[in-house]
């Protein structure tokens, strides 16, 4: 059996500093020390980062519980998790709590703690914390993103072995928990905590928070690794609107925009003050069509409309070409991605005008059928719209009848989301497993797998199989039958931006699930020249 | 003569407050027709049973409809707004610096505008059909007809952003201070509805001056030999002044709602972005205050040009008597 196994390394190796060419790095040129030494400008203490984020009065603040960009900042420049993922999405220890952590077998993983670990208040971090921090994401009563984590553990599973050793002991065999232990709102809070007092282990300590304005940060002294942290404060200011927002950091009132629309991305990287990154993370915004309501339980009509759509010019349109192009399948993070190859599919009108055929949908019967998008989540809305307009490619044998709803009733219990035949969703990156199983099981959006599949034997057949190569063969299989069955239409995965003043320095350009690379990990690793 | 103004005063306010009972019973019901309730709103999809129904027996959804609009009225007459179900803040803690920052803001648009659009309304038709009533005529005309979140782009392009940097793009207030302790930052969104307000009155005023000017009241002091600035001042001014007041209170009044967007160009926080957030999450007790507000100032900007206008105009007082 083979073991994952991961000691503290530091950085991980392809850790880019901004401003090397990606040449140069393609080359070799650079070794790993000497590339840090051109790069830097000697890190500097002092001055106060001031952070802009879109924002409002349903900002949350809990160290297990986001929604929106402002939220995630927050978390992250309070709390820690014991992994972290590196660019490649494996799970390392560095800027994490745990010294080491190790995947005995598929039901057993060992962690250790890092020493001299303390919470802003000044008490030690132990084993009792994190055990805690994980009995409150597996209590279905609180607010937390726990649900995942339900299905393979169960409270008592989890085991104090020594006051900095921790066992997770699973009911469910799962080869991949370590990426589970980086999941960025599994961080741990201390003992007792109710997700109203913000006391964490990160290098800043929440001074005060005033929802829809702004939060203020301080170096915390106590901190772990305090060499590392450079401003004095931190202030996470909010914004109702992006257009402020951008408007704010070309008028140089604040330092960091998150999250910039692409439009604005060509306008803010003409101006010689300021920078500005771009990632791709596996992030995307799909179609959802449910397998078990008309029209699209018969799968000529769910093939069909994948071939109906034109992703370049969906890609173009609604991301400004900022994204890669999807191929209806998911886990783009995962090394098993497409693990058959498939051949990108793309419009393809003849085609699904046959498979409708087949369904019973002609000119004189056609198919009309309502898809519906929130307003509050970017691209959605346009994503409905394009592809209605596409549609009309089949002369009136689809007629697709977009409406845009408000965010507040589609998410809700009884709205379009998950209730409806044909709507959207949004997705941030996860491994292939992981998103399977959250996709069959905690928002079952599709109602996946269909009665006669295999695909959830397959399912724990994977995460139960240690070896890689047995593991791709169950994925690939997986797969193959959601390319041909699914319900899903994944049209791209969506990068996102970030700008910055070009005097914040030590800035990590990586592939990364959050902005700013995980915001700079609670923004220390960076500093004002 | 006092005493019936003061009646007349009294009368009005009762009328006012009236509305905004039934103001408040209308967003009420409106809130409880929406297709989600609060605790589904800010859950969202990360919404369990257990969740839910916590939530719920906190905010008091559980109990019939009658009781939870009872129970927001009488918190109201005692004085307590209830607390806000998305951020678990007082709403008058939440809202209550925001409703003075929003006032503030109209505050010096107001005090701007109102001079400004006078002045510029009584000389354009003092010099009708001459190049300060072409030029003041046509200006207002184009800034009447843009929406006010253009006006304001266009000064942040040019004053803040892309042509100069002269001027901050948003206002940043720290918690807890004063609106007044950015002053340049207050600087756009007060020339923003500055430039929204004006060029109605003025135009209102240019009209009614003209009508005034060729009355024959004005032309008999003229024929009795009273120079021309009293002429102006005591006898058409006052006249004139009426109409306009109306106009004031109501460009006023669309202000305390059209503030709203204004607000979020510039990020001034302020209750505009406190209402769209609210209306998102159904945060029913702080719609209900800012709705309660908004139609406050309604009325009594309503109510404040009624009094001005009957008091300026002399056949209106006279008949109060």
């Amino acid at each position: 059996m083979e073991q994952q196994e991961i000691e503290t390394s530091g950085l991980s190796r392809r850790h880019f500093i901004q401003g090397v060419s990606s040449a140069a790095l393609a080359a070799g040129i650079f070794s790993s020390s000497s590339l840090n030494a051109w790069a830097a400008s000697v890190p500097k203490k002092g001055g106060t980062l001031k952070v802009g984020v879109v924002g409002g009065a349903n900002d949350l603040y809990d160290a297990n519980y986001i929604v929106a960009k402002a939220d995630q900042a927050r978390l992250m420049s309070t709390f820690e998790t014991l992994l972290t993922f590196d660019e490649n999405f494996v799970p390392v220890t560095a800027n994490g709590l745990a010294q080491s952590a190790k995947q005995n077998s598929p039901t057993k993983v060992t962690v250790k703690l890092r020493k001299g670990v303390k919470f802003h208040d000044g008490t030690p971090m132990t084993a009792d914390d994190v055990i805690a921090t994980y009995k409150r994401l597996l209590d279905p009563s609180k607010k937390t993103t726990g649900k995942p984590l339900r299905t393979f553990l169960d409270p008592s599973g989890l085991v104090k072995l020594d006051p900095l050793t921790v066992e997770f002991n699973l009911k469910a065999p799962n080869v991949d928990f370590l990426s589970t232990l980086a999941n960025y709102t599994y961080a741990i809070a201390k003992a007792g905590y109710d997700g109203k007092t913000q006391i964490g282990t990160s290098a800043f300590s929440l001074v005060s928070f005033t929802p829809g304005r702004e939060s203020v940060h301080k170096r915390f002294k106590g901190y772990w690794d305090a060499k590392n942290v450079y401003f004095d404060e931190v202030r996470i200011i909010d914004f109702a609107d992006k257009t402020a927002l951008v408007n704010a950091l070309i008028a140089k009132q604040i330092d960091v925009a998150v999250d910039i629309p692409f439009e604005q991305f060509k306008t803010l990287k003409s101006k010689k003050y300021l920078n500005v990154i771009e990632n791709s993370a596996g992030a995307w915004l799909a179609f959802c069509m449910r397998i078990d309501i008309k029209p699209f339980d018969d799968n000529n009509v769910r093939q069909a409309m994948r071939l109906l759509v034109d992703r370049k010019q969906m890609l173009k349109r609604v991301l400004s070409g900022h994204g890669k192009m999807g191929n209806d399948l998911y886990g783009y993070i995962d090394r098993n991605y497409n693990a058959n190859g498939f051949p990108q599919r793309d419009q393809d009108i003849p085609a699904a005008l046959a498979l409708l055929k087949k369904a019973g949908y002609t000119k004189a019967n056609p198919l009309r059928v309502e898809l519906t998008a929130p307003d509050d989540t970017g691209g959605l809305i346009l994503m409905i719209q394009t592809l209605a307009e596409q549609a009309k490619k089949t002369e009136g044998v689809v007629i697709i009848d977009a409406k845009v709803i408000d965010g507040g009733t589609y998410w809700s219990a009884k709205g379009q989301y998950m209730n409806t035949g044909f709507y959207t969703t949004y997705w941030s990156g996860r491994t292939y497993l992981a998103q399977a199983a959250a996709s069959m099981d905690i928002y079952p959006e599709l109602k996946w797998p269909p009665a006669d599949s295999s695909f959830r034997a397959d399912y724990l057949k994977a995460a139960g199989t240690a070896n890689a190569k047995k593991r791709r063969e169950i994925v690939a299989r997986m797969q193959k039958e959601e390319f041909e069955k699914g319900g899903y239409i994944i049209p791209f995965f969506n990068n996102f931006a970030d700008a910055y003043s070009s005097k914040v320095k030590g800035v990590v350009v990586r592939p990364s699930q959050l902005n700013m690379d995980y915001y700079a990990h609670g923004f220390k690793n960076i500093w004002f020249d | 003569m006092k005493a019936s103004i003061f009646r007349f005063v009294l009368k009005r306010i009762a009328l006012g407050l009236l509305t905004l009972f039934i103001v408040s019973l209308l967003i009420f019901a409106v809130t409880q027709a929406l297709p989600s309730d609060p605790a589904e709103a800010m859950l969202g999809r990360e919404a369990t049973p257990e969740t839910l129904e916590a939530l719920r027996a906190d905010f008091g959804l559980d109990k019939p409809i009658v009781v939870q609009y009872g129970n927001w009225l009488f918190g109201i007459l005692s004085g307590d707004l209830g607390t806000s179900y998305a951020t678990s803040i007082p709403v008058s803690e939440y809202i209550g610096p925001r409703v003075g920052a929003s006032f503030f803001l109209l505050l010096i648009a107001a005090i701007g505008s109102i001079p400004l659009s006078i002045v510029v309304g009584a000389n354009a038709a003092l010099h009708r059909d001459r190049k300060f009533d072409t030029a003041s005529s046509l200006i207002s005309l184009i800034l009447a007809a843009m929406p006010e979140f253009v006006v304001g782009t266009i000064l942040t392009i040019v004053f803040s952003t892309t042509i100069w940097q002269l001027l901050p793009a948003v206002t940043y207030l720290e918690v807890g201070a004063p609106p007044w302790s950015d002053l340049q930052g207050l600087t756009l969104p007060v020339l923003t509805l500055l430039l929204a307000v004006t060029p109605y009155v003025a135009r209102v005023m240019r009209a009614a001056m003209v009508e005034v000017l060729e009355s024959d009241y004005v032309e008999m002091a003229r024929l009795k030999g009273m120079d021309e600035r009293t002429v102006l001042w005591r006898h058409a001014m006052p006249n004139a002044v009426g109409p306009a007041f109306q106009v004031i209170a109501l460009n006023l009044a669309y202000l305390a709602g059209g503030v709203i967007i204004v607000e979020r160009l510039f990020n001034f926080p302020g209750i505009g972005s406190a209402l769209a957030d609210a209306v998102r999450s159904r945060d029913l007790p702080v719609i209900q205050f800012l709705a309660l507000i908004i139609a406050g100032v309604y009325i009594l900007t309503n109510l404040l040009a009624d009094i001005g206008t009957v008091l300026v105009t002399p056949r209106l007082r006279t008949r109060l008597k």
